[in-house]
Formats: C-alpha cells, structure tokens, sequence
C-alpha cells in the first residue's frame, strides 16, 4: 500500500511557512551551488586552448608578453623576409607581420579609467587573424599611413571615443575612428592602427612581436632552439597556442588555488545548508510518521512520500533560482 | 524560584549535537568565507587607504608601460612646492625561475629611503655604527648593486645581508643573456600597507649604466614619486607638472598616490563586487537555515516551556533560554570560522603573494566577522523566542510535540 502523491502534494500546501522558509532556504543553497559551477565553467573555459597551433609568435628572449617583448625593425625585416618557416600566401608574399602592442590609458563609459590594449597592425595581420572570423562590423579598415583605427566590438560599448567617427588622441597625435570590427578571441577587445603611425605618435622604436603563419610541419621546439642560440636574431619563438596558454599560466596557480578554494568552501556551505533544512523539515514532522506507520503504511512507501516531497519542492525552487 | 537555569542551553546544545555540529560547521564555514573574500577586497584597497598624503605619482598619459624622458626629473624638481622627487622603475625579472616572480623596482636609493621613512623599516643591515637605515644607506651608496628586500621574500628564498641575489630580467634582459647581480645590504618590513614585504628595490644608476652599455635607445624612467613640501596646495603642485609637459614629449598624468594605486585596484575590474555578492549570498543562505533549525528546536521544546511555565519559570526567563541558545550556536559558530580565517591566512598568503602580497586579515574584518555572526544569532532567534514567550502553559502542555 502507498501513500497517495496528494499526500505528499497538500503537505506542501498546508504547512506553508514552513515550506516557504525551507524554499527559500534551498532557493539560496541552490543559487550559491549555481554560481560555484559558473564560476568552474569560467575557469575552464579561461585554460580551454586557444590560438592557432600553425602560428608562431616571435618575442624577445626572456619576455613572457607582449608587454615585455621588443623586436626590432632589422630583426623583423630579416625574419619576415627571409625565414624559411613562414608560409606564403597566393601572391607569394610572406604571411608575416610585425606588430606593435601597448596597454593605453582609456576612460570608461561608466567612469574612471582603464587599460585597453592598442594594436600596431601591418597589412598582412588582417589576413593572418582572418581563421578567427575577423570580420569587419561598420565603417573600413584603416587606410595604411595614415592616422586612423579600427576598435574592436568588444569595447565599442564600454569605453570613451570608441564609436566610428570618434577621436582617440595617443599622447600629442589624433587618429580617427574608421570602423568597427569583430573576433572570436581576444582581438575583439582591442584598438588596431597602422604599426608605422603608432610607432611614430608614441615614440616607440621597436615592434613588440612577428607573428606568422609557418608551413605545415613546423617542428616549433627545435627551431625555437634555434632561434635562442641565433647570434644575429636571438629571439622567442613559439606557437601561438602555447603563447596563449602560457599566458593563462602566469596568473595560473594563484587563480586556480583561489578558484579552488572558494569552490570548494561554498560548495560545503550549500550542502550544510540542504542538510540543515531537511533535517529540520524531517525531525519536525517524527509524530507525523509515527502516525503514518502504526496506520499501516509501510516504512518504504513513507520514506518515498518524504522524498518526493523534498524533491519536488527543491526542483521546484532550484529551477527558479 | 530565581535565577535561570542556563545549564539547560547547554542540555539542548547536547541532546541535539547532530543539529548543533551542523549548525555551528555552516555558521563558521559561511564566516570563514566572509572573512577570507572580504580580506581579498582590504588587502586591494589598503594601499589606496593607507596611502601618503603628501606623496604624488607622475607617470606617462598613454600608458603605465611608457617611460618618461630621464630629463623630466630635473624638470619636475624644479616646479614650486616639490620638496623631493625618486624615480621609479618597474624591472620586471625573476629569481632562478620563471616562477619566483616579484616586484622589483629601480629606485634612487637615498631619496628613496627618506620619502620613505615612514612607509618602511629597516629590520636588519650589515654590521657597523648608527642605527639600522643608516647603515643601509651606507651600504646602498657603496654598492652600485646594492638592493634591500622585504622580509616575506628574504624568508622565502632564504635570503640574508650580503647575499648575492641574480635575477634574470624579463623586460630587460641582458645581451648576453646572463643575470643581473644584486647583493642583499637591508631587510624591511612595512610600516603601513601602501608597501607590501615582497619587494625588491635597488639602485637606479646600476639599472641606467647597464643599459646604456648594452643597448642604443635612450633610457626612460616609468614613474617619478614626488613629495610635495608642507604648506603647498597638492592639487596646484600636480596641475603645474602636467602644464610642464602639455606638449610633450611624453603628456604626463599625476596623481596622489591614492589615485595611483587606485588605478591598480581598478584592474581588478568587478572582483570586490563579485567577491561582496557571493559573500553576501552565502551569509543570507546560512541566516535561513538557521532560522529553520530554530524554529524547529523551538518547535520541539514546546512542551518542556509549558512544563516550565507551569512551574513558575516567568515567560521572559523561558524565552531568554531559546534566544541564548540561537545566540551561543551562532557565537561559537562565528568564533570557529573567524579563528580559522586567522589561522589559515598566513598560508592563504603564500599562496597568492605575487597578487595580492599585504593578504592579511585585519581585525576590523574579524570584528565585523563576530558582529554578524551575532546578528545572525538574534535574528534567527527571534521568532522562535517570540513564540515561545507568547505560549500559554496549558496549550503547550497540550501540545504532542
């Protein structure tokens, strides 16, 4: 013999305070859990690879960013030229660029003021981060040599003077917003100009990094070997791939122990907490069962009703939180 | 009958210990969080509190990553009201291994050890007469690659005066790829939380001469730390250095060093809000359930405050009892994660030292930590207090409970 699930159904409705504060409470639980398993989501998300395992990025020895990095103009000339690694594209050109790469001072929208990532392009970096679905949103690319920008989508919304027709003065000189385009990585949260005029408006002598296209079978490790011990280009040559994941692994172990740790203590809070309250629904209602089963029903089907009744009430709430 | 019978919170507290365990491990738990997330967000903002008043930062317009002209530093020396200006820049290297990452900047050592006077101490310098900052001073004039360290790093690395500390440099690397020599000549500790016990600091001129030696560039200098003499409007003082370099070379933005460490707090982006959400989400979660459990150790006892009642026990005495017990599980409870945060807060600060290196619990957040668990204690009592104060003896006598 069961217990009817009206039983179960009208329990909920008739002890209705205490359904509500144990709701409630489980609404809470289920929510912090929610955002525990969001919260993972983003860290494996940020640690997922990225970037292309074909592209090599080449820095100066010892740097681990762009940030640090600089190569020079004969260092770049040389390599893009000449390296037997980079591929070429259908005209025969080499798929190589140099580029420059400055975090600069913005205002936000919402105030205050923040870094933005400001890219020294050259013409053959459009089609070396085409395989990102580069696509170009509103307005033009910049025309090569002159003091103009393309802003990435990303940033349009948040920061000052990033809307097409607007103007981004670099320390004594004005370039024009022309347009606005979009990328699946990072580059949507970036600001793109000729490298040549950003060189010159901020007095910067050097590129901060080559990247290139390397033809298929490219043995990365050894050539970077190479490149380390090259008296004339010493350099740092990478994939893009491990460029990016190393990246990731700068800020790596203090995030991940963070991440770990909050995890793993809201995690043991929501569980309490689910404990606590059922614990204190259950014991609330010991008479009840007695009832129930010098009545006649058997433990099994008490124990279902009870159960159900938890559950449906939790489901119920976990889905709306 | 007088006097209130207080062992019987402690009968109640043990009778249930399931429910008591439960409810003291979620409390500290919950605390523990709030004390751990709220130390990240104090330990960001310390620097912008603890600030000096008369201190202002002159950096680059464009970029925290563009190096002034070295000649801005006789410039800015000579706008009124300047009383002393260090230069300081980022060097960017590590020891050994890519891993010992750590701040290290290139200071001019004897400016530097007095704007500084009252940010750092020195705890330890090599053997001779005077006292211990003079004795550093001493020795950083006499070595060219002299550099005084924090005390949590000389621990971590077993660093001691006179060691030789290479490092390799990251954003300057040395041409023929071998280290740059440092020697340990002083050990401090922080006065005040604008200065963390993890970083480096060494002479500018070894950082200039080297460089001129090896590469053809001009040599710049990322920041310039000016102290501003007493008596001169701060607000005049930074207006007049950046008038200095409207045109250039390099526009100029400065500011307190308030502001300038504000700036770094800000690339933290939303973290204090996210860390207040969850901490603020976690803490109303663990208030619910411990009105529950409350409720129903009210709930329970209903019987035994009509028994009591009947015996004479005034309502006030049997609602006191409940509202004790909602309050000392909650105490304890806060006591135990407040502890832990303490405890665990040396090592959760080795953990995450290069991101955030003054990581300590302050006692305000510890004070804060036990005001709420209190809060939580009374406000869970409440209405199983408010109940049990209102019972008729004769109902609760009645009750099956």
């Amino acid at each position: 013999m069961g217990l009817p699930i009206g039983y179960s159904a009208r329990n909920l409705t008739v002890r209705r305070s205490s359904t509500a504060l144990t709701a409630i409470g489980i609404a809470l639980t289920v929510g912090v859990f929610t955002g525990v398993v969001a919260l993972y989501q983003g860290f494996v998300d940020l640690y997922r690879p990225r970037g292309s395992e074909s592209a090599g990025i080449y820095l100066r020895p010892g740097a681990s960013s762009e940030g640090e990095s600089g190569v020079t103009r004969e260092q770049a000339n040389i390599i893009i030229k000449g390296a037997d690694e980079i591929a070429k594209n259908a005209n025969g050109e080499p798929l190589a660029a140099a580029e420059v790469y400055l975090a600069v001072y913005m205002n936000k929208l919402s105030g205050g003021r923040t870094n933005v990532p400001l890219r020294g392009v050259q013409r053959m970096s459009l089609e070396l981060h085409a395989s990102g679905n580069l696509d170009l949103l509103e307005g033009q690319w910049p025309t090569w040599g002159a003091n103009e920008v393309v802003v990435g989508a990303g940033i349009t919304g948040r920061i000052e003077n990033c809307r097409v027709g607007d103007t981004i003065r670099l320390n004594l000189t004005d370039f024009k917003v022309v347009g606005m385009f979009e990328h699946d990585g990072m580059y949507r949260g970036e600001i793109w100009g000729d490298a040549e005029n950003m060189m010159t408006a901020l007095e910067r002598p050097v590129f901060q990094r080559i990247i290139a296209e390397c033809k298929p079978g490219t043995d990365f490790e050894t050539l970077g070997a190479t490149y380390r011990d090259n008296k004339q280009t010493p350099l740092k040559f990478i994939s893009e791939r491990e460029y990016l994941s190393s990246q990731t692994t700068m800020l790596g172990p203090t995030l991940l122990y963070l991440a770990g740790g909050l995890i793993v203590i809201m995690g043991t809070a929501a569980i309490l907490g689910a404990i606590i309250t059922m614990l204190a629904t259950v014991t609330a209602r010991t008479h009840e069962i007695g009832v129930l089963l010098a009545i006649g029903f058997p433990r099994g089907s008490v124990f279902r009703a009870f159960l159900m009744e938890s559950c449906s009430s939790d489901c119920s709430v976990g889905f709306s939180a | 009958m007088s006097g209130t019978p207080w062992f019987l919170v402690r009968k109640h507290l043990r009778v249930h210990w399931v429910r008591t365990t439960l409810t003291v491990t979620i409390v500290s738990v919950a605390l523990l969080l709030f004390c751990i997330l709220t130390t990240f967000v104090t330990s960001l903002t310390a620097a912008v509190d603890q600030a000096a008043s008369n201190r202002i930062v002159v950096q680059s317009a464009v970029s925290l990553f563009v190096e002034l002209p070295l000649d801005y530093h006789g410039k800015i020396a000579n706008v009124p009201g300047v009383e002393s200006v260090c230069k300081l820049q980022w060097f960017g290297g590590y020891y050994q291994d890519e891993k010992n990452s750590f701040a290290q900047f290139a200071i001019d050592d004897e400016v530097f050890l007095q704007q500084y006077e009252n940010d750092l101490e020195i705890i330890d310098a090599p053997p001779g007469d005077g006292s211990l900052l003079d004795r550093v001073r001493t020795a950083m004039r006499a070595d060219r690659r002299a550099a005084i360290v924090g005390e949590g790093l000389a621990d971590k690395h077993g660093w001691k005066i006179g060691d030789p500390v290479p490092l390799t440099g990251k954003i300057f690397p040395k041409s023929d790829g071998s280290a740059w020599d440092f020697t340990v000549v002083g050990i401090y500790i922080p006065k005040r939380m604008n200065v963390d016990d993890q970083t480096m600091y060494f002479r500018f001129d070894y950082l200039e001469e080297t460089l001129t030696q090896e590469q053809d560039q001009p040599i710049g200098c990322g920041t310039f730390f000016v102290h501003v003499a007493p008596g001169h409007a701060i607000d005049e003082v930074i207006a007049n250095i950046d008038a200095l370099f409207v045109n250039g070379p390099q526009k100029t933005l400065t500011s307190t060093e308030a502001a300038f460490s504000a700036g770094f707090v800000s690339m933290f982006g939303n973290l204090p809000l996210f860390f207040g959400t969850i901490g603020g989400a976690i803490v109303f979660a663990v208030l619910f359930s411990v009105v529950n459990t409350m409720l129903l150790a009210a709930r329970q006892r209903i019987r035994e405050a009509g028994v009591m009642k009947a015996l004479g026990f005034t309502n006030r005495t049997v609602a006191t009892l409940m509202l004790v017990e909602s309050v000392s599980i909650c105490v304890i409870g806060g006591l135990v994660g407040t502890g832990l945060a303490w405890v665990l807060s040396e090592g959760i600060r080795g953990v995450v030292s290069v991101m955030f290196p003054t990581f300590a619990v302050a006692p305000q957040t510890m004070l804060i930590s036990l005001g709420m668990s209190l809060t939580i204690g009374l406000l869970a009592g409440l209405a199983p207090t408010v109940m049990l104060a209102r019972l008729k003896p004769v109902e609760a006598l009645r009750s099956e409970g």
